[in-house]
Formats: structure tokens, C-alpha cells, sequence
């Protein structure tokens, strides 16, 4: 068994007064595919985002229990710019910046400090190249992120992000706004990455789940109400709701 | 029903671009003189130019944006990026407010606090500071729509990397960089084209040279047309049309530039 | 440490500037009303007679009523004409003009609300005054041409912002109607229904710009006096003395009081019509939900 990364332990997450999370409880494994799942509205954002505490920019929003991050409790943190740097994040829509291909792989790093042009230009390529970008855009960095197709613009942010060299991967349904192509190559870039890093993705569909992850989670109405190894549950889910999702009749 | 109101809007139309036409053109031959734009006015402004006038509205639009656009900005990105909701619609509100107050109070407010309180007399400075007051919410006003506008997801995607506060907001800043651009060339409409304030505050209508400091008195455009329609005979007011036809030009001008980035934007 | 120290600062300025705007209107209202109090103590009731005679060295009287009157009858009428033709046009351009028709309006309409109202004014005085006194009025500065001038004005503001709310209402109410057998007509007062809290801010954000403006009736309105009995009479509304007189009188007397005290009605004018713009507005708007 591999080292735990994350330790969720009665985790509840509120909106206001609005429960989204319920005593949810977890362990997510170092460099191992752990999918989330479940109808939509159960939760599954608010689980990750709050991996990366993205939901403290949201008023109102506020969260009991506790998140183990190699043992290190996160709402503790101080210094979030490093551990968002290892833990980084990639969302349902492609969101480029506003700025040259090129700038937006390295905008992390040079929010980090990394200013020298050689040392840019190596590890932009090279979070170019991991995300099979590179041969794509290599001709023009200097063009506009905007001017990418969905399916680029998507591989692009996942360069952003892996341009900073992080241990752990979140991604929000990074697929559901693109094409099947689009879709497939992600897919095969995300089993790729996953020999190198921990990936925790949200997924709406069954099919990708079983594709690319090694373990999933199940939330219903924001309770965990199955999680273990993709394989074993999809061949016996104990769970009656998610034998419902899985054979569509939720979703 | 569908004809009425064709003749209708034809009617305003024609009338709108009658007296757009009519300004301009009553006055651009005069742009051609020589010395229009470099010569000081002679013989009660019958005759010369208007160079006092246009370095005195320079003068004074390069100060009112050295004040109102810093102030204003700053502001609009509390109001948008930092401040709690409730509080932020509350200062908007305000903000909305001061903008359909008339300009002549902030003439009358200017030479109260100004000129009379803070003893900068009838000035560049007072002019540029009455102006300021009224500039600053019209850009916020402005220029917060814009920033409002820019998606969640992008402020998320900056955060999440691990920037601060600080650099989402660069980044939201150059993200709705257009629309700034809008808010800017509208705030500097609107402030080159008052009169009222400044006609209360700094100006006057015959001075024989420049300011040289800030507490000197300036001539602008504006309060020298209003000067010399109503206090000089036939023989000066071709330089009233001239400046009239030169400020309609220069307005147009900027909402032409403001039509440009609005297109740009939805390309 | 030195990040913490950057982003508190950052917090402290941005602040600092939005509350600096939110005070400026506090000290606005403040500093006019505390110039006009010595006006309202000692000319008190005085105050809305009808006779203004500042300068009479023995007896001046400080009685703006007249002044009032005619700025009320001069906004009151501009403004009906301005929200007839301005809602005319704005539904032309919603409902039935061709695409190019509504970009070519709506862009010289733009640039004729660049105008400066000191243009608008010497437009007044030298183009349509000549054209006054050549019909045969005896003044070529007079309620109808201050009328005039005070449309060419308000209209483009009134017809962009008409137009701009009902292109908001959305689309499948109207479908909806349309499929139900309803004829233009009905369509339109559909559209109007739903458009209603904006176009109402529109019409009384219009009044607002007519009632404060100073340039065009200081120089186009003929500056007497007097009750305005017909379209050709000159007359002086509040904003006129104000701006005609502030600037040479002297600081602290009494008639500089007076005309802060002016400047103070013109204010809460603008402010109660404000107010009142957000209660009818909010009003429209649960009146719109049903
Ligand atoms: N910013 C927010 N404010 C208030 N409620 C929210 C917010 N984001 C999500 N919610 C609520 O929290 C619940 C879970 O949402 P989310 O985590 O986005 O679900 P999922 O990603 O599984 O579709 C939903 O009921 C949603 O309405
Ligand atoms: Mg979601």
C-alpha cells in the first residue's frame, strides 16, 4: 500500500446555513487515479476545492473536521502560496489568462520567484512537452492563450499547472466542456501523469472513471456512501444508489 | 404603428445629425487660420488664436487625471476585488448617487471648500480638484462594471496556483483592460467637456499669460465659448465656433475610440 | 512578514479610497448646507417669495420663488417631450429597425450625447436664437429655445438607456407571447411591462439632468425674471442665477449664502428624485415577478 497523502476526518463543509458536506471520511493515496463521482449538486466540487482551499475566497462558506495533508493539518497552513504550489489545481472550464502561451505556463513560476529566462524557457517547454502541448504551440508561444481550441486551452491550464512541479494533481471535471477527441487525449495525458503524481479528479462519467482511476469515491446528497478500488466496485457496488448510477439510472 | 415611429426616429435622427453637423461645420473653416492654434487671442478675441485655452484645458485634464484616475481605480478595485459584498453595493450606490448630481453643485462645493476654505482662490488647482470630485465616482462607477465582469474562474485559476490577492487582482486588471481603457476616455469626456465647475472654480475669462503655478487662474476652452457668446459682439464669435467645432471633433474622437474597444472586445 | 506588510497595505489604501468617495458626498451636502444656514435664518419664509432683487443696495430682496416655478415648468415640459420621443425611438430601434439603420442611430446618437452643453448653448444662441428672431420672436433667448436645447441634450441619454433595458427583457417572454397570437401591439406593451424599472430610472434620471443643468439655460433661457406666461418668453431658472452669480459675488455675505442655499435645493432635489428612483424601481420590479 502506497503512502497516504490526503487524511479527510469528519469532514462537513457549510454555504451559509446550506450543508454541502456531511462527516465525510477519506484517505487518498500517493501516486495512484482517485475519481469522485456522484449526481451533480452531491458535493464533488466543493470536496476538492476545499483540498486546495479555493473555497475560502467564497463568503459565507465554512468547514468542520480536518484535512491531513502528509500529516500536516491545511487549515493551519500559514504560508498557502507554497502548498498551493504542491497542490495545484485544474478546472471545468479552460481558463487561460489573458496573456501569451508562453506567459501563462510560467506565470506560476515567476509568481514563485523564478525569473531567469533560460530556466523559464526549460521548464515551460518541459510542462509543455508533459502535457502534450509542446508540438502544438511550440511555433507560438507568443500568440495569445485565447486564440487555442477548448481541448489546447484545457492541456495548457494542465501545463500550468505542472509547470510548478506539484505532488498532487486536482482536477474538476476537466473534460466535460470539450469534444470526445479532446476528451480521449486528456484522458491518456492523465494516465501518463499518473505514474509521476497524485491525481484526484472529479468525473461525471462512469466510463472515464473506470478508464483512468485506480480508486473512487461516491457522494450522494454530500455524504460518502461507497469508496475502494474502481475495479471491485464497479463489479459489485454494495451501495444501492451507486448501483442506480452505475447502470445510468442516476446521473 | 411601424411607420409612425419611423418617421418619428427619422425625425430625431435628422435633428441629431443637423446640429452635430452644424456645429462642426460653422466652425472648421477657422481651424484652418494660421496661428488658431498657436497664437494668443488679440482685440477683445476677435482676432488670433487659441492657444491660452487649449494649454489651459490641457493643463487641466493632465492634473484632473493625475487625481481622479489613481484615486478612482484604486477605489474600483476595493469595490470589486476586496470589499464584502453588502458594503460594496452600499459605496456603489453612493458612487451612482454622485453621478446624477448636477455639476454645478460640485462648482459650488469646490469654491466653498477650495477657493474660499482651503484658500487656493479662483485656480488651476481649485478647478482641477472641483473636477476631480466629480471624475472620481464616474470612473469607479464606470470602470467597476468592467471588473465585475471578468469570471470567478479566472481569479480561481490565479489563486489556485498560490498567488496573492495582490496578483489576482494584476490579473483581473488585465483581463478587463479593455474596458478600463472605456472608463477612462468616458471619465475624460465628461470631464473636458464640463463647464460649470470650472466656470465657478478657475477660470477666467482673460488673462495675459499661462499659469505658471498651481494657484494661477487658467482659460479653457469650455468657459471661453461660454464667455464669449454671452459677452461679446459678432466679431469674436467665429472663435467660439472654431473651439466649439475643435471640442465637438475631439469628442468624437473618443467615443470613436470607445465604439473601436467596445467592437474589439466582442470580436 | 514583508508580504503580510504589502497586502495590509494594499487592503488600507484601496479602502481608503472608497470610503474617501463615500465621504465627499457626505462633506457635499454638508458644506452647502452650512453655508446656506445663514441664509435661512435671517431670510427664512422670505426666501420663496417671488422678487430677487440681490443687489438693491437699500432693501434687497432674496425670493426665489419665480426662479423655482419656471425650473420646475421648464424640466417639467422638456421632460415629457424627451420621454415621448425618446420611447418612440428606443422602440423603433428594438422592434423594427434594420440592423444598419440601428448601428447608424445609435452611433451618431452616441456622438450627439458627447456634445458639451456649453456647445449645445452657443448652438442656441447663434443658430436656433437667429433662427427665432428671423421667425419673430422678440428674443432670440427664450423658453422654447432653452426647451429645445435641453432635448437635443437628455434625448440620446433617454433613447440609449430605453433601448438598453428592452433589449434586456428576455427573449422567450416575448416568443411566448408571439406564440399565444399576440399582435405587435400587445407584444410591445410585453416588452414595456418588463422593461419598466428601467425605463422609469431612465425618465426621472432625465428630469434630474434637465432640472441641474446650468450651461444651457444660463445662456439660452433669456435670463428674465419673470413667470413664463408663453413659449417665447425669456425666463431665469434656479440653475441660471447660480451659475451667472457665484462667481463675482463675495464670500460670506448674505446673497452668497442665498445662492448656496440654491445650490443646497438643487442638491436635495437630485437626492430625493434618486430615492425615489430606487423605491418605484424596487416596486416595478416585484410588480414585474407578480
Ligand atoms: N458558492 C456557493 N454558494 C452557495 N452554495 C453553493 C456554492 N457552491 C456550491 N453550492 C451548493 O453546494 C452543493 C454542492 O455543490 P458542488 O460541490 O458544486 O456540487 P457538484 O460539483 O457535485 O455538482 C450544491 O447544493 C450547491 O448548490
Ligand atoms: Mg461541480
Amino acid at each position: 500500500m502506497s503512502e497516504v497523502v490526503f487524511e479527510i476526518k469528519d469532514l462537513y463543509a457549510f454555504y451559509d446555513d446550506h450543508c454541502a458536506l456531511q462527516n465525510v471520511n477519506l484517505k487518498i493515496r500517493e501516486k495512484r487515479v482517485t475519481a469522485i463521482m456522484g449526481p451533480s449538486g452531491c458535493g464533488k466540487s466543493t470536496l476538492l476545492r476545499c483540498l486546495n482551499r479555493l473555497n475560502d475566497l467564497i463568503p459565507g462558506f465554512s468547514l468542520k473536521g480536518q484535512i491531513l495533508f502528509r500529516g500536516q493539518d491545511i487549515y493551519r497552513i500559514r504560508d498557502l502560496t507554497e502548498y498551493r504550489r504542491r497542490v495545484t489545481m485544474v478546472f471545468q472550464k479552460p481558463n487561460p489568462f489573458p496573456m501569451s502561451i508562453f506567459d501563462n505556463v510560467a506565470y506560476g513560476l515567476r509568481i514563485h520567484g523564478i525569473t531567469k529566462k533560460s530556466i523559464l524557457r526549460e521548464k515551460v517547454e518541459h510542462a509543455l512537452r508533459m502535457a502534450a502541448l509542446w508540438d502544438e504551440v511550440k511555433e507560438k508561444l507568443k500568440k495569445p492563450a485565447v486564440q487555442l481550441s477548448g481541448g489546447q486551452q484545457q492541456r495548457l491550464c494542465i501545463a500550468r499547472a505542472l509547470a510548478l512541479e506539484p505532488d498532487v494533481l486536482l482536477l474538476d471535471e476537466p473534460t466535460s466542456a470539450l469534444d470526445p477527441i479532446a476528451t480521449m487525449k486528456i484522458e491518456r495525458l492523465l494516465e501518463e501523469l499518473a505514474q509521476q503524481y497524485t491525481v484526484v479528479i472529479v468525473t461525471h462519467s462512469m466510463g472515464q472513471a473506470l478508464r483512468i482511476s485506480d480508486e473512487v469515491v461516491f457522494l450522494y446528497e454530500g455524504r460518502l456512501i461507497e469508496y475502494g478500488e474502481t475495479s471491485s466496485i464497479a463489479k459489485t457496488p454494495r451501495h444501492e444508489v451507486t448501483k442506480q448510477f452505475l447502470t445510468g439510472k442516476i446521473g | 404603428m411601424r411607420w409612425t415611429l419611423r418617421i418619428l426616429s427619422y425625425g430625431v435622427f435628422l435633428a441629431m445629425l443637423f446640429v452635430l453637423v452644424s456645429i462642426v461645420v460653422s466652425g472648421l473653416p477657422y481651424l484652418f487660420r494660421p496661428g488658431f492654434f498657436t497664437a494668443w487671442p488679440k482685440r477683445a478675441m476677435s482676432e488670433g488664436g487659441i492657444f491660452p485655452m487649449l494649454v489651459g484645458s490641457l493643463m487641466l485634464m493632465g492634473l484632473v487625471f493625475a487625481i481622479s484616475i489613481p484615486v478612482g481605480l484604486v477605489g474600483t478595485i476595493f469595490l470589486s476585488e476586496l470589499a464584502p459584498r453588502r458594503l460594496s453595493m452600499l459605496l456603489q450606490s453612493l458612487a451612482a448617487t454622485m453621478n446624477s448630481v448636477p455639476s454645478i453643485v460640485y462648482g459650488v462645493f469646490g469654491l466653498a471648500l477650495f477657493c474660499v476654505k482651503l484658500g487656493f482662490g479662483t485656480s488651476l488647482l481649485s478647478a482641477s480638484l472641483a473636477l476631480s470630485t466629480m471624475s472620481i465616482p464616474f470612473f469607479m462607477n464606470s470602470a467597476v462594471e468592467f471588473l465585475r465582469a471578468v469570471p470567478k474562474e479566472l481569479r480561481e485559476g490565479v489563486i489556485s496556483l498560490g498567488a496573492s490577492k495582490f496578483q489576482s487582482t494584476l490579473m483581473v486588471l488585465r483581463a478587463s483592460r479593455n474596458g478600463i481603457l472605456t472608463s477612462l476616455m468616458l471619465t475624460l469626456g465628461r470631464a473636458f467637456s464640463e463647464t460649470a465647475p470650472i466656470l465657478v472654480t478657475g477660470a477666467v475669462f482673460y488673462s495675459t499669460k499661462l499659469p505658471d503655478k498651481l494657484t494661477d487662474p487658467v482659460m479653457t476652452l469650455p468657459t471661453s465659448i461660454y464667455a464669449i457668446v454671452m459677452n461679446l459682439g459678432e466679431r469674436s464669435q467665429w472663435m467660439a465656433r472654431g473651439m466649439a467645432s475643435l471640442m465637438v471633433l475631439i469628442m468624437i474622437f473618443i467615443y470613436s475610440v470607445v465604439q473601436l474597444t467596445r467592437r474589439n472586445k466582442r470580436e | 512578514m514583508m508580504k503580510k506588510t504589502i497586502s495590509f497595505l494594499f487592503v488600507l489604501l484601496t479602502s481608503l479610497a472608497a470610503v474617501a468617495v463615500a465621504a465627499a458626498l457626505f462633506a457635499i451636502v454638508f458644506f452647502i448646507f452650512s453655508e446656506s444656514i445663514r441664509a435661512i435664518r435671517e431670510v427664512g419664509f422670505g426666501l420663496f417669495s417671488p422678487n430677487w432683487y440681490p443687489v438693491w443696495e437699500t432693501e434687497p430682496e432674496f425670493g426665489i420663488g419665480t426662479m423655482l416655478l419656471n425650473s420646475l415648468i421648464l424640466a417639467v415640459w422638456t421632460s415629457v417631450w424627451v420621454w415621448i420621443l425618446g420611447l418612440g425611438v428606443a422602440i423603433y430601434l428594438h422592434r423594427y429597425a434594420s440592423n444598419r439603420e440601428r448601428e447608424l442611430m445609435l452611433r451618431i446618437l452616441e456622438y450627439a450625447s458627447g456634445i458639451p452643453s456649453v456647445v449645445l448653448g452657443l448652438f442656441g444662441v447663434l443658430i436656433l436664437g437667429n433662427l427665432f428672431l428671423r421667425l419673430g420672436a422678440w428674443s432670440a433667448q427664450n423658453f422654447l429655445n432653452a426647451s429645445i436645447v435641453l432635448s437635443i441634450l437628455t434625448l440620446p441619454f433617454m433613447v440609449s438607456l430605453t433601448f438598453q433595458s428592452l433589449e434586456k427583457v428576455p427573449r422567450q417572454l416575448v416568443e411566448g407571447a408571439i406564440s399565444l397570437g399576440a399582435k405587435d401591439f400587445a407584444v410591445i406593451q410585453v416588452e414595456l411591462k418588463h422593461a419598466a424599472p428601467g425605463i422609469v430610472n431612465a425618465m426621472l434620471s432625465v428630469f434630474n439632468r434637465i432640472f441641474g443643468e446650468t450651461m444651457i439655460v444660463l445662456m439660452v433661457a433669456g435670463g428674465a425674471n419673470m413667470l413664463v406666461g408663453s413659449f417665447l418668453d425669456p425666463v431665469r431658472p434656479l440653475t441660471a442665477t447660480l451659475g451667472s452669480e457665484i462667481g463675482e459675488v463675495a464670500a460670506g455675505s448674505l446673497h452668497y449664502s442665498v445662492l448656496f442655499f440654491i445650490a443646497f435645493l438643487v442638491l436635495s432635489g437630485c437626492l430625493i428624485l434618486n430615492v425615489l428612483t430606487n423605491r418605484i424601481t424596487r416596486r416595478l420590479e416585484r410588480w414585474i415577478k407578480g
